[in-house]
């Protein structure tokens, strides 16, 4: 992927370009917001990594203009603010994530693959969900694990995506919900995961008591 | 917050409603005082007119008689004494108990004293002089001790002078008995004035008491918004003053926490540097071969030390955000916590998952509810932050969070190590770090946890404590604060 990386710090930039050119990307690495609009509007960047706070001019207005001339490039911002609000008024402004410094590089590419993912417009073998031997093609909408097909109703692939999507991270039962079946009431969730369960591998997706469903990815060994 | 000497409110022994009922009963006294006074002038000033006019008329109705009689020394020496008799026996039974009242008649015919001496009453008394007058009319003379009011009449053309001498004391002095009738009803009175005074003191003092009941709510709660302007002319300058030290010193707060905020957002920027490159560190070293000994054990080290330190920021920040949020609005969110705490326990699970523990949250689904979403969010992340450090790998966390009546209650439940009940009030300071000596080493953490539970349980108005669920066995951590079923609106203008 071609990123844009717009950070005014010296030491952050080239930790970032290094670990972005690590995990195979090419980088466009700028350091002003008025250098940052022609890049952004330039047609060969995928998607944009940038730095709310920039010297000449704050990184959520140059969102805002990038946004208000009909761009969808998927941004990705960092920033040191963590207030609620704040938070909001970057996604508000057109970010399609964010990541509060500091963070962990693998972090940092996961959230940038779920952005361009998020975004459509980035068609590659990238766009597959997995976890060991699981993989959920969300182009073609299938799953398959150990390469063979498993059939899952529109609501398990819509449960398993969203788990998938936010894996090792616990989602609650209404986040679930809201993402899967906005019409149906919780007594169903149940009996969708135990589908699912059955489905794949039964200790595939972990229950956490009282607050909802997480899938670990199997080498993760915590922190 | 720095240790100020604050006075000790026992140093306050005077008292201004004292001051202001001695004040009154000084006027009172006083005023009284002066009235008595000058009633006591009048009768007397009075009572010597009234009696010099009576002394000259009956001296005038004496000389009559001795006109008269003028001719037969003996007959008026005979008459004037009858008269003398009589009236001072009607004197002593006017006067009922005032014996030294006495009347004393002299005539004198052609300038000789034709009156016999008087008998006088009294022993150490002197008569009035035998010489005769020179002027008629009233006058008051003194002979040795005693003091005598006279009234001389005369008839020049006859030769003949009558004087009468009064002796009476009362004309002259004040005895004890009118002074009792004066004072007692000063003596009686005061203090039956003094029970409505009270009560118009401390009616008159109840505009104090209300601007000191509003500055002690600013001290609960360290809020520093101005204080209701006062009807009060005497009162005024107090409340201004006040309101002027508490602006001063909420733009000085307010330049405090926004530098703790800069502070803290600055170092964030050097943290993800520093992450970053050992991350990348720790990828070439995991890639090569051959490394230095202890290199990984370093770098996880490092790693670790840049996860304490952010924790150590965020911490800040909250705090900064809290203590903003103790003056500020803004914070008010209407939600259902259960589902708020669920989250909250899903964004903390990583962390407990990574150190075995299992989470069991109980939170039943709620109505939603306006509450202070900062204060909400960091009481529940700083309790299971806690409870996971101080938690024994493979142990339980309990998180409960449900609505009684008009509270919400959140209770988390630890395996951990426990806070022991003499060291509980101290764990809500800040920088205190307790519990087991041997947890103590193994868990990083400047201490801030529980101290920023208690912030935001006090902006929550709610009330939190600490149990030990058994002692060494976990700890019990239970927050209950009223909440408002309301809306946003509603709750931002109560």
């Amino acid at each position: 992927m071609n990123i844009c990386l717009v950070e005014d710090d010296l030491l952050l930039g080239r930790a970032l370009q290094a670990a972005l050119e690590d995990a195979g990307h090419q980088v466009v690495w700028v350091r002003m917001a008025s250098n940052a609009r022609d890049w952004l509007r330039n047609e060969s960047i995928d998607a944009a990594v940038l730095d709310l706070g920039l010297p000449d001019g704050d990184g959520i207005e140059l969102l805002r203009s990038l946004r208000s001339q009909q761009s969808s490039l998927p941004v990705l911002v960092i920033t040191a603010r963590e207030a609620l609000d704040q938070r909001l008024l970057g996604l508000d402004a057109g970010a399609d994530d964010y990541l509060v410094k500091p963070f962990a590089t693998e972090e940092l590419l996961a959230r940038l693959r779920a952005v361009v993912r998020r975004g459509g417009n980035w068609l590659d073998t990238d766009a597959k969900l997995q976890s060991g031997a699981l993989v959920l093609d969300e182009q073609r909408v299938t799953v398959t694990k150990d390469g063979q097909a498993v059939q899952l109703s529109p609501t398990e692939f819509a449960l398993l995506r969203e788990l998938l999507r936010h894996k090792n991270r616990v989602r609650t039962r209404r986040q679930l919900e809201a993402a899967a079946m906005p019409d149906s009431d919780s007594q169903s969730l149940d009996v969708h995961i135990s589908n699912l369960r059955r489905k794949t591998q039964r200790d595939f997706i972990r229950t956490v008591r009282g607050v909802g469903y997480v899938i670990e990815e199997p080498t993760t060994q915590g922190l | 917050m720095s240790a100020v000497n604050v006075p000790a409110p026992s140093v306050a022994k005077k008292s201004l409603q004292r001051r202001l009922l001695l004040g009154f009963i000084g006027c009172a006294a006083l005023l009284w005082v002066g009235l008595v006074s000058w009633g006591l002038y009048t009768t007397f000033t009075a009572g010597k007119r009234d009696t010099a006019i009576e002394l000259e008329r009956y001296a005038q109705q004496v000389l009559a008689v001795a006109v008269e009689l003028k001719a037969s020394p003996t007959a008026l020496q005979r008459a004037l004494g009858k008269i003398e008799q009589v009236e001072n026996l009607l004197d002593a039974d006017e006067v009922d108990d005032d014996d030294n009242t006495q009347l004393v008649f002299q005539a004198w015919v052609d300038g000789k004293l034709v009156t016999t001496p008087p008998k006088l009453l009294q022993a150490n008394q002197q008569p009035p002089p035998d010489a005769p007058p020179a002027a008629a009319g009233f006058a008051i003379i003194e002979v040795g001790q005693s003091v005598w009011w006279t009234a001389v009449a005369m008839e020049s053309d006859q030769g003949v002078v009558v004087r009468l001498a009064d002796s009476s004391t009362l004309h002259g002095s004040l005895g004890a008995e009118q002074g009792i009738f004066f004072f007692l009803p000063l003596v009686v009175s005061l203090p039956l004035l003094l029970i409505p005074a009270w009560f118009m003191t401390r009616f008159g003092l109840r505009p104090l008491g209300a601007v000191a009941a509003e500055l002690q709510t600013r001290v609960t709660s360290g809020a520093l918004h101005p204080l209701q302007p006062t009807a009060y002319r005497e009162l005024n300058p107090v409340v201004q003053a006040t309101n002027d030290l508490m602006q001063r010193l909420g733009i000085q707060l307010q330049r405090e926490r926004a530098l703790v905020a800069d502070v803290a957002h600055q170092l964030k920027t050097p943290l993800a540097i520093i992450q970053m490159n050992a991350e990348r560190l720790e990828v070439s070293l995991k890639q090569a071969t051959q490394h230095p000994p202890d290199s990984m054990r370093a770098l996880e080290d490092l790693l670790a030390g840049v996860s304490r330190s952010d924790r150590l920021i965020h911490q800040l920040l909250r705090m900064a955000r809290l203590e903003q949020g103790a003056t500020q609005e803004a914070q008010l969110r209407q939600m259902d916590l259960a589902e708020f705490t669920r989250e909250r326990v899903a964004h903390s699970e990583p962390l407990a998952r990574a150190k075995g523990l299992q989470l069991l949250v109980d939170a039943p689904d709620q109505p939603s509810m306006v509450v202070y979403i900062d204060a909400f969010a960091a009481i529940v992340d700083n309790l299971l932050d806690n409870a996971i450090k101080y938690s024994q790998p493979g142990g339980t966390i309990q998180i409960h969070c449900s609505l009684q009546a008009q509270d919400c209650l959140l209770v988390v439940t630890d395996e951990g190590c426990g806070i022991a009940s003499a060291d509980q009030e101290e764990a809500f300071t800040r920088f205190a770090r307790l519990g087991a000596e041997q947890a103590q080493d193994l868990v990083p953490g400047a201490g801030l946890g529980l101290s920023i539970v208690k912030q935001a349980v006090q902006q929550l108005r709610g009330k939190v404590q600490l149990a030990d669920v058994a002692i060494g066995q976990g700890l019990r951590v239970e927050v209950r604060f009223p909440v408002d079923l309301g809306s946003v609106e509603a709750a931002s203008k109560a």
